[in-house]
């Protein structure tokens, strides 16, 4: 009887331990996606993470994304006094599906196309409850851009993983429009589905955002428009494209040198400006791709500005004084990269002008040119050369065939383009089509012991599908000769 | 009537034995050798788990019944068994040499001649007094089949310690840690005083470390702390050392300015290229710097230990208070610490009740050095040490040594690569970086003999550590102004963060022990397991400092300070000294219940079994259980008739096989929490707003790492047991093991954690200790251990196709070894042009280096043997002990050497070895230093070849031990009972063909610019009162 007694309160005893608090742990940090996404403030700062995912300028050190890899690939650079080595690689032109830009690429596109899907898919839920009407139009607004965010990044990797962007059937990437379930694969899509896929998400993105405007930092519907002009032109649609420019360029007038200069610089506002990402402090540095400090002489830069870029600007001409920074010492042949120079927050950090009225003013040049308008497109280079010019007198334009135009677009985007992005793509689309591959100043190659040239259609103008989704995918089709 | 009358007569006089029996005494005695009493020995009562241990005098008592028998024993001494008489008083001498101390973990207590799990206990002698700041340093060596590692020479640093090969990729590779019952955590034993630890057991096998399941799959380690005894006098003991800290010596030749300054005049770069031979020779003349020597010192180190002892009939108490201060060799780094413990023991009358309480409070302070292994050249103080160029002179003009190598704070042309010394020393001497722990163990205990057979116990234990770190860089220092921004008007950083580490551990359990038919005796248990631990913490970094108030929060410039930094007035104002803050919480928890049926036929043939059910919080659903069991046997084969007349004293053969589980996922505590869930949280956000993005996207199949152990042993003693020994024969396997898969980036991820793939350790491990000599006050022992532990990876990942390699030097490949070097072969230089060599693959020569080209070394970074050997010689009073311990078949990267061997670039600031200077200079040259300006650098060396990858083992004198005990005659005039003095030395002698300071790198793939560790030298007393 006693001991039952004792054991009784043993068996009490033991009971008064419990597990559960020991076993279902929650940290007080958790948030899970019904938590996360209940309000439309909510969705606003869930669009505002697929903002911050997109990095064409992320990277540093010798590694980057878009911004870098146009330039460092191709003849805009030579290495810098302070080079330990850095982007030896891509000079080299040495590009596997082990090298890191397309593996920076292809991650940090479609991160960005599952941060939109997974806000696509709260926003569902969210939005069936709402029934305020400015609230809705917000939602809507959301939407917009989540959509509009998610073409575009198709779009980038489209440009730079499909051997043949005019060829339907030629292999494209991924069409991402869910969230995925992470023990599934997924092989490629045709080039021809992706571009439909992304006109499809523009078109609906160009509906949902009436009414938003909201520039340049997110996406409004003159944005869409721009984007579908770049999608337009890629395809070979070069009247859409034509007439979606000629809009664009007018609306957003490439601007005169003082406040192109400002807009660099000091990233002033400019009325040039369509699609900005914003830059504050906290955020990547832009400066960072070119040098270990600040953008000077003494800030260590391991990249410069190669000889041929810098012999094919006029002297004359504002873009020299944006692109060229002043403590460069020419006669020693140091050219430092200035496009980026740092903001009065942070000397490493400025804006990401993405998508501005000149590329869209050269995209009506090249497209007229293309329409046979060949007067009307030299007339319109003309007139731009003059706004960018402040003294001397102006390269005039001869366009005697549509090739003679698009070899001076090709030039002319080459200048005003500079370090956004553009000159690979650029040698890949009109390059091929007219025969011009890279063609380094001797001097630019031998500072990295590099080769001078890749020739026009090279197989490296594509680049290999990487290594960090062969891995996980090992089925998917690799690009030729990779 | 008269049966019945019979029958409760019966009965009443089986309750007056029972009675008899059960009447329960307090026996007190002394335990002692020839010599003199010995403190720390064991007395067990057996066939229960009542135990004590002697004092400081050889004292003390037990509560016994009359009948019982107690077992005395104690480390390398013969047991004896004594049966409790009339007399309250048992006195017992004991003979040296038997190998049969108590084996007891957290959960059972037994003998070692009737435990059937590979246990190997280490005699506290072996270790006590030795002058180590972290308690584990010196098991090094001692122990077969435990692999200890110091990778740094800060005092009380951090070791990682394996047992018996590493377990698993991602996961936890080290030992549980039990001290007094309270599991701790493996890595703060910089607080613990050596000198209040009386036994170390290292549980290696399945069966030994199964009943701790869901922790136990590497291995255990069960430290046990001193205690007082029942109806003990007052005994104090106070032991003090005083000792010095010394570097060891540097295996390379290092060029002199003279050979330096020629080199780089003859290669046209550096300082040498602007000199002429005259001024070269007037500049080597006058400076030439070993910039060890400025950077490294002479430390002291200093203890102090008082420990109290005392008991009463029923309670016993042992108090102990310590002091140890220990510089290390590096410019101010330091390690103070102040302990404080109270084990206090008490039971009912009639000894059916005990309780215990162990506390433990701790506050030590680490005065370090960052930068240890840095690729930042002005952030690595060692490397600078090493590095540093010969022809800077560290003087001032008035002799005394620089601080600032004259240049001038916030200069952008003074931070050079030339100036990293200067820079270095300036950072190290201003600077701070302080961490300060508090760490208390706490445990409470009690058991209660609540029925006859029955016991039911409980046991509660807290560890907690509270840490602070103070970061300083000092804004008038040479880097200072650089930290906020060039232009703004204050510099330096300060950095502090604090955090509360709170371990809770509870255990139930019941337990029912009988004897049937005389032979056979019983052990039922039951278990129920909780632990629980938080973490919590703080910390901040503040932007700008005002030089006048440096160390204080008054130094703090105001966040909402504005400054013009651009210059540009038109531009607005910025706000450069805004501070960061952080705040953590986290939580971790384990539930388990668990049975163990122990079984002893007659002390000749004993099996034990164990089940276990254990729940972790980081799975889910069916994967959140795991179920672990071990079985073990042995057979005493001395005991058996056909030994009799045998010269074997102690022949048992053990086996066992069994499971246990590991949970935890990252090596790191507080890491990987809910893998298994899809989360969001708030991440960088966009033109200045918060954003949400996802965070995990979760594995719900995540389940236990479980690793299976067979393992066979013997342990034997012959000649009077003049000579013992231990031998093990082991496999381990792991399977589910914790690795990254590759998954599609679609996923916004590349990588996620999942159970995948198996690993294998295989190794056999051999104790063995012998007396040569044990006459005519002469006694010579040696002992030795070696182990060998053979590590293979069997699967990973399909997607990976057996080499997992991203570049670095190692892979994870199928078929070999963890941390094997996978690099291209290094084949000479090309006596043609003096470009680099390699091997392809295939076998060919090729100037290019090229992944495809790499091939397995076969060689790893972690040790394949592992061992130690020693000797004991005592004369009278006189002892003399050495302790050595080896490492071999291990290989690390010596960057250090490749960079001082660089030839890709000159004008590095960094000073060369001599050997640099053989460099190929013209075609026909024969050499192994590729021409200067080879297109390769030290660190592709590094990681795409083998040509700095060497051979790590070691031999390492640990510790050498002179010793002196006065005779009690002696002292019969003094106030003291005991007083004995000792001199030491810690890692005296290393042979080694490492080239470097210290061939003991931890288990590191790589080093460079890491902390020596140090010699030790110490004078000692110990005196009892």
């Amino acid at each position: 009887m006693k001991n039952i007694f004792k054991f009784s309160l043993l068996a009490l005893f033991l009971g008064f331990v419990s597990c559960d608090d020991a076993i279902d742990i929650r940290q007080e940090s958790e948030l899970d996606e019904e938590v996360a996404y209940q309000t439309v403030d909510d969705l606003q700062t869930g669009l505002n993470g697929v903002y911050a995912a997109y990095g064409p300028d992320f990277g540093g050190n010798g590694a980057g994304d878009i911004i870098l890899f146009n330039a460092l690939f191709t003849d805009n650079i030579k290495r810098g006094i302070n080079s330990s080595g850095q982007g030896n690689q891509e000079y080299n032109f040495i590009l596997q599906p082990g090298t890191d830009f397309p593996n920076r690429l292809w991650s940090n596109r479609y991160a960005v196309i599952n941060f939109s899907n997974r806000l696509l898919r709260a926003w569902e839920r969210v939005a069936a409850g709402l029934t305020d009407e400015n609230e809705i139009v917000r939602a809507n607004h959301i939407k917009g851009q989540a959509i509009a965010m998610r073409a575009l990044c198709h779009f980038d990797l489209l440009q730079y993983f499909s051997p043949n962007y005019q060829d339907d059937n030629a292999p494209g990437v991924i069409i991402m429009d869910f969230v995925p379930n992470v023990t599934e694969t997924y092989q490629r899509n045709t080039t021809g589905e992706v571009f439909e896929f992304i006109k499809a998400d523009l078109d609906e993105a160009t509906g949902l955002l009436a009414g938003f405007t909201n520039p340049p930092y997110y996406i409004n519907g003159d944005v869409v428009q721009a984007i579908r002009t770049r999608v337009a032109l890629c395809e070979g649609d070069y009247e859409t494209a034509r007439t979606l420019s000629t809009d664009l360029a007018t609306r957003f007038a490439p601007v005169q040198p003082e406040e192109y200069f400002a807009m660099f610089i000091d990233d002033a506002t400019s009325d040039e400006e369509i699609f900005t990402l914003a830059r504050v402090q906290g955020d990547n540095g832009v400066v960072s791709l070119f040098y270990a400090n600040e953008a000077t002489i003494s800030g260590s830069p391991f990249f410069e500005l190669s000889n041929s870029l810098f012999n094919a600007i006029p002297s004359g001409d504002i873009r020299r004084q944006v692109l060229v920074e002043p403590t460069s010492d020419i006669s020693e042949n140091i050219i430092l990269i200035g496009k980026y120079r740092g903001n009065a927050a942070d000397q490493q950090i400025n804006d990401i002008k993405l998508i501005r009225g000149s590329e869209m003013y050269l995209i009506m040049v090249e497209t007229m040119a293309r329409a046979g308008m060949l007067n009307e497109a030299e007339q319109a280079m003309l007139a731009f050369r003059q706004t960018r010019n402040l003294s001397g007198t102006v390269f005039a334009p001869d366009y005697p065939t549509v090739d003679a135009a698009l070899v001076d677009v090709l030039a002319e985007r080459r200048i005003e383009l500079a370090f956004e992005g553009h000159r690979y793509l650029d040698l890949k689309r009109l390059g091929t089509e007219l025969g011009i591959g890279i063609d380094r100043d001797d001097a630019d190659c031998a500072s990295f012991s590099a080769p001078c040239n890749l020739p026009a259609g090279d197989y490296r103008f594509t680049l290999p599908i990487p290594r960090n989704e062969v891995r996980a995918n090992p089925s998917i089709q690799q690009n030729p000769q990779y | 009537m008269r049966s019945k009358f019979t029958w409760i007569m019966t009965l009443l006089l089986a309750f007056s034995f029972g009675f008899s029996f059960a009447q329960e005494k307090t026996v007190t005695g002394t335990v002692s050798d020839e010599v003199g009493p010995l403190p720390g020995a064991s007395v067990l009562v057996k066939g229960t788990q009542r135990s004590v241990q002697t004092d400081i005098n050889g004292r003390y008592s037990i509560n016994a019944n009359v009948g019982d028998v107690l077992e005395y024993s104690y480390v390398s001494y013969q047991s004896q068994s004594v049966t409790v008489g009339a007399s309250n008083t048992i006195d017992v001498v004991l003979t040296a040499t038997v190998l049969d101390p108590i084996v007891k973990d957290v959960y059972r207590t037994t003998t070692e001649r009737k435990s059937v799990s590979a246990v190997k206990v280490l005699s506290v002698e072996a270790v006590e007094d030795r002058a180590n700041a972290n308690i584990l340093q010196s098991l090094q060596g001692q122990v077969a089949g435990l692999n200890i590692a110091t990778g740094s020479g800060q005092p009380g640093a951090d070791v990682t310690i394996i047992l018996r090969g590493i377990g698993s990729i991602n996961g936890n590779i080290e030992p549980l840690f039990v001290v007094d019952g309270i599991p701790v955590d493996e890595d703060g034993f910089r607080s613990i005083n050596q000198n209040d630890i009386a036994s170390y057991q290292i549980l290696s096998d399945a069966a030994a470390t199964s009943i701790y399941g869901n922790r136990g799959a590497n291995g255990v380690i069960v430290i046990t702390t001193k205690k007082g005894s029942y109806g003990q006098k007052l005994g104090i003991r106070y032991t003090s050392q005083f000792g010095f800290t010394q570097l060891q010596p540097l295996n390379m030749e290092l060029m002199s300015s003279r050979q330096l300054l020629y080199f780089q005049k003859e290669n046209g770069v550096g300082l040498g290229s602007t000199l002429t031979d005259a001024e070269i020779d007037a500049r080597a003349a006058q400076t030439n710097t070993y910039w060890a020597d400025i950077f490294f010192r002479t430390g002291v180190t200093k203890s102090h230990d008082i420990a109290i002892t005392s008991g009463s009939e029923n309670t016993n108490n042992f108090t102990s208070l310590g002091y140890f201060e220990q510089d290390g060799v590096f410019l101010n780094t330091n390690l103070k610490r102040f302990t404080v413990r109270n084990n206090f023991q008490g039971k009912s009358e009639n000894g059916k009740f005990n309780y215990g309480m162990n506390l433990n409070a701790n506050f030590s302070r680490s005065s370090g050095i960052d930068g240890a292994g840095s690729n930042a050249v002005f952030f690595a103080p060692f490397r600078a040490a090493l590095h540093g160029l010969p022809y800077l002179s560290p003087y001032n003009p008035d002799g005394s040594i620089t601080i600032d190598g004259g240049l001038t704070p916030g200069d952008p042309n003074g931070v050079i690569v030339d100036n990293v010394p200067y820079v270095l020393l300036n950072s190290a001497r201003m600077n701070t970086d302080i961490e300060d722990e508090i760490k208390i163990l706490a445990s409470f205990n009690a058991d209660y003999n609540f029925a006859e057979h029955f016991t039911a116990a409980m046991q509660m234990g807290v560890d907690f550590s509270n840490f602070k770190t103070l970061e300083i860089l000092h804004p008038d220092s040479l880097l200072g102004p650089f930290q906020v921004d060039q232009d703004a008007e204050f510099g330096g950083i300060q950095q502090e963060a604090s955090s509360r580490d709170f371990r809770f551990n509870s255990l139930f359990s019941v337990n029912y022990q009988n004897t049937f038919a005389e032979k056979h005796n019983v052990s039922i248990s039951a278990y129920v397991e909780y632990n629980k631990a938080h973490l919590d913490g703080i910390n901040f970094t503040q932007l700008g400092l005002d030089p006048r108030l440096v160390g204080s929060g008054a130094a703090f410039i105001a966040g909402d300070t504005f400054e013009d930094l651009d210059g540009n007035p038109a531009t607005p104002d910025t706000q450069p000294y805004i501070p960061t803050v952080g705040s953590t919480k986290l939580e971790e928890g384990l539930f388990s219940y668990f049975g163990n049926v122990d079984y002893d036929y007659d002390g000749r043939f004993g099996l034990t079994a164990t089940v276990r059910r254990d729940a972790s919080f980081r799975f889910i659903d069916d994967n959140r259980w795991g179920t672990f069991y071990s079985v073990g046997g042995r057979w005493n084969i001395d005991t058996e008739s056909f030994m009799d007349g045998s010269s074997f004293n102690l022949l048992k053969l053990r086996g066992s096989f069994g499971t246990s589980g590991n949970q935890r996922i990252s090596n790191t505590q507080y890491a990987a929490l809910n893998l298994y869930r899809s989360l969001y949280g708030a991440g960088g956000g966009y033109n200045g707003s918060v954003s949400t993005v996802p965070t995990v996207i979760g594995n719900p199949d995540l389940r236990w790492e479980q690793t299976e152990q067979t393992n066979i042993g013997v342990d034997f003693g012959v000649w009077e047991n003049r000579l013992t020994g231990t031998v093990d024969v082991y496999r381990k396997l792991t399977t589910d093991l914790f690795q990254s898969t590759p998954v599609s980036p679609v996923n916004a991820t590349t990588a996620i954690s999942t159970n995948i793939g198996a690993m294998e350790n295989e190794g056999v491990e051999l104790t063995l200790k012998y007396t040569l000599y044990n006459k005519n006050d002469w006694r010579i022992e040696v002992n030795g251990n070696t182990s060998y532990n053979k590590n293979k990876i069997r699967d990973l990942p399909e997607s990976f196709e057996g080499v997992v390699n991203d570049g670095g030097s190692t892979a994870l490949l199928e078929g070999e070894s963890f941390g094997t070097f996978y690099v291209v072969r290094y084949a000479g230089v090309n006596p043609s042009n003096g470009n680099p060599l390699f091997y392809t693959a295939e076998g060919g020569l090729t100037e290019t280096l090229n992944d495809a080209d790499r091939v397995s070394t076969g060689k790893s970074y972690i040790p394949v043997w592992q061992g130690g050997f020693g000797t004991f010689i005592s004369y009278k009073r006189f002892e003399f002990s050495t302790q050595w311990a080896y490492v071999a078949d291990i290989y690390r990267n010596n960057l250090d050497y490749a960079e001082l061997e660089e030839t890709n670039v000159l004008d590095d600031g960094s000073n060369r070895v001599v050997t640099t200077a053989n460099a190929w200079k013209n075609p026909g040259d024969i050499t192994s230093v590729p021409r200067i300006g080879n297109a390769f650098g030290a660190v592709d060396y590094i990681n795409s070849t083998d040509r700095y990858l060497e051979d790590a083992s070691y031999l390492r004198l640990r510790n050498i031990m002179l010793g002196y005990t006065f005779s009690p005659e002696l002292l019969k005039e003094t106030p003291f009972t005991g007083l004995r003095f000792f001199v030491q030395g810690e890692n005296l002698l290393t042979f080694s063909s490492w080239r470097g300071w210290d061939a003991e790198g931890g288990f590191r793939s790589t080093d460079r610019g890491n902390y020596p560790t140090p010699k030790i030298y110490t004078l000692g007393a110990v005196i009892n009162f």
